[in-house]
């Protein structure tokens, strides 16, 4: 049930299509906010909004259609972005993936991890505000949880069949707040950054990648909409997506290992963090088969998606001090 | 620069401001709908009241003429009559259904029911039962070594209360829900899980008449026809889709299941042993829909130590089944009678699916 917001002669206007649209302006706004600081790059801005705007639309209903077939009768119908349809988030990465790319191949930017950075703030940003349209339809697509359950953690949604109504985990809403809590660390590491205090340029298009697929691993699992690949109903798509950004995030906050000191501590961030991943990765096993222990999996699930978080982000001082005590332990006077 | 930065801030400040005063606003004006109400059913006017005027006359005619009752259900409806609780039963031995059972036999017509006097019910499961004028239903558990079978044996009156439902109604809506979230969606006397045809991207799959995907160079397919009666295909057979939309539109075929193999053919077994989805030769829980004669079908699965398709096929044809077609099974292979889980599903848990087949009253809610 979508709720219709306002007719204007033949068209319907939905509720969660104004949230969609004010998302997206207010995903603008940001990456205006965050990104321009030279005025050549008010170009990259004039040039890569629309494009992005235009491949999200596009590649979000192919998405959708590729994942789930039955959602467009054809390609052509699909592509007729201006009609009514459906969409799928992982195509709106896709599209403003794309169009970062294209714009360094234009050399519209000649510095693509500080565009990304900027698009990821917005992102983020974007996401949070256009998951809260779940208020005006029956999407907040979770599983079936006791029914004295509230918000924010569940909804009551109507059941499309029978037009009972159900008491579903509040799926969307839970994601808002991630990427709300995402957004805010993002802004503060943005306004906190300086040159000369560290890290480098990527380091919040990283973050936020690390941040927002720990989060989604955990929350499309609770579903029952998710997306799946044509050749395997288990693990989603959104999930597999997620695994690959934390392994990308993973290889870019550790540095390259230079020495046998930093090569040991690098080796052991890797087997910790790939050891969280396995259990993550049992956890889904697990709930799949015994859904009755939905909280302890999904509990485990989580922190073990946490401790890979810290261990990515603490990689650089870690290795940092490896680093230092080898120095150190070089130095020390013979005794003998 | 620091002024264009500050006035973006400022307006995205705002725009998130709005939206959310907005949502907020939205939110409060919404109210949960009262507990009951159905959105369901679109159905045309007309034929609507082409199913109320044969069910009034049905009932008005009851007794003055000899013509017995005859109810139907729409397959576009998915939601059916809801069963009368007080038709449900639960007894320990066939003794206690005797009398139950007797008042079924007009249902029967000259068949003989699977279950009787000397079915080796499982003592710890109880054998549950519903019985109304348009079906009996029973639902029980054998074991067989550390195999826990579980059956339900159903007659029904007219082939539309033979039914096949996909998530939320409707092909290819890409929705998950437990057997039992379904059948009491659709108020099923009795389900099981189907073939989860949303896993897959081929077979031959017909719901409501119409063709919906044609592609059946893996699986069997296994038709149901205008008189319930299972229609057997085995896989490279027909596979384009106007061939299939002939044979559907000239076997007047309703629906369609398609997973396999096919178990039994006229009282035979005939399971494949290479068959590419099924774990075939594994001993593995599986599910099967059977059928035993004119509209009398048996719903099987079997759990725990499991059971390759070969074993499965012969303990169902001792059992007199005639036609048997293997569905999805593993930790899918559920029975659901009045909304309960039946059998002791892998894993403790119900694995979320796409689809059920389910057997459902049509006598009209009130009657």
């Amino acid at each position: 049930m979508e709720q219709i917001g306002w007719i204007a002669g033949h068209t319907c206007i939905y509720w969660s299509a104004v949230i969609r649209a004010l998302a997206a302006l207010g995903a603008i706004f940001a990456f205006l906010a965050v990104y321009p600081r030279r005025r050549e790059q008010l170009l990259t801005c004039a040039v890569g909004i629309p494009l992005a705007l235009g491949l999200s639309l596009i590649l979000s209903r192919m998405a959708c259609w590729w994942f789930r077939p039955d959602s467009y009768p054809d390609l052509k119908t699909t592509l007729e972005f201006w009609k009514p349809g459906q969409g799928a988030l992982v195509g709106v990465f896709a599209g403003c993936l794309v169009s970062a790319l294209l714009l360094r191949l234009v050399r519209l930017t000649d510095n693509l991890p500080e565009l990304l950075d900027g698009m990821a703030i917005a992102a983020v940003f974007g996401i949070a505000l256009g998951r809260l349209g779940a208020f005006f339809n029956d999407s907040d697509r979770g599983m079936v949880v006791p029914a004295h359950w509230s918000l924010p953690w569940a909804d009551t949604v109507i059941n499309p069949v029978s037009g009972m109504a159900e008491c579903r985990l509040a799926v969307f809403l839970l994601q808002a707040m991630a990427a709300g809590g995402i957004f805010l660390v993002l802004l503060i590491l943005h306004l906190r950054r300086r040159p000369g205090r560290g890290g480098r340029e990527g380091d919040l298009f990283f973050t936020f990648l690390l941040l927002y697929a720990a989060s989604q691993a955990v929350l499309d699992s609770t579903r029952y909409d998710a997306l799946y690949f044509r050749s395997n109903g288990f693990v989603s798509v959104v999930q597999v997506l997620s695994v690959l950004a934390l392994v990308a995030a993973g290889a870019w906050f550790t540095p390259r290992p230079r020495g046998k000191g930093q090569w040991l501590a690098g080796s052991a961030l890797h087997a910790a963090r790939l050891g969280c991943l396995a259990l993550a990765g049992y956890m889904e096993y697990y709930v799949q088969r015994h859904g009755a222990k939905a909280v302890l999996s999904y509990s485990v699930m989580g922190a073990a998606l946490a401790l890979f978080v810290l261990l990515t982000l603490g990689s650089r001082p870690v290795m940092k001090m490896a680093k230092m005590f080898r120095k150190s332990s070089k130095n020390q006077p013979d005794t003998i | 620069m620091k002024k264009a930065l500050l006035l973006f801030l400022t307006l995205g400040v705002i725009l998130a401001g709005g939206a959310v005063t907005i949502l907020l606003l939205g939110a409060a004006a919404l109210s949960a709908p009262p507990e009951g109400e159905k959105t369901a059913g679109n159905a045309a006017l007309m034929d609507r009241y082409d199913r109320f005027i044969t069910n009034v006359t049905s009932d008005a005619l009851d007794g003055i003429l000899a013509i017995d009752k005859v109810y139907w259900l729409r397959d576009e409806e998915p939601v059916a009559p809801k069963p009368d609780p007080k038709n449900y039963r639960e007894a320990k031995s066939y003794r206690e259904l005797e009398p139950v059972l007797r008042q079924a036999e007009s249902l029967l017509e000259d068949q003989k029911l699977i279950f009787g006097p000397d079915t080796p019910v499982r003592e710890e499961h109880p054998i549950t039962c519903y019985r109304d004028e348009t079906i009996l239903a029973l639902t029980w558990q054998e074991m067989d070594g550390n195999a826990v079978y579980t059956f339900s044996e159903v007659v029904i009156a007219h082939p539309s209360q033979f039914r096949r439902f996909l998530s939320d109604g409707k092909y290819g809506s890409g929705k998950l829900y437990k057997a039992t979230e379904m059948a009491a969606d659709v108020h099923a006397v009795t389900a099981a899980n189907a073939d989860y045809y949303a896993y897959r991207g081929y077979g031959n799959i017909v719901y409501n008449g119409q063709v919906k995907m044609a592609e059946n160079r893996y699986l069997d397919t296994c038709y149901v026809d205008e008189n319930g009666d299972l229609r057997m295909q085995d896989y490279f057979t027909i596979y384009h889709w106007e061939d299939v939309a002939r044979f559907v539109a000239e076997n007047r075929i309703r629906f369609s299941l398609a997973f396999g193999p096919i178990l039994i053919r006229e009282g035979k077994v005939v399971a494949k042993h290479y068959y590419p989805v099924g774990e075939t030769e594994a001993y593995y829980s599986r599910a099967a829909l059977c059928q035993v004669g004119k509209l009398h079908y048996l719903l099987a699965t079997v759990n725990s130590r499991g059971k390759d398709v070969t074993q499965f096929s012969i303990r169902l044809r001792d059992m007199g089944v005639q036609q048997a077609y293997a569905l999805d099974g593993g930790q899918t292979s559920t029975i659901v009678t009045g909304d309960k889980l039946m059998n002791p599903v892998d894993y403790g848990g119900e694995r979320k699916t796409s689809d059920i087949i389910y057997f459902a009253t049509a006598v009209p809610d009130g009657s």
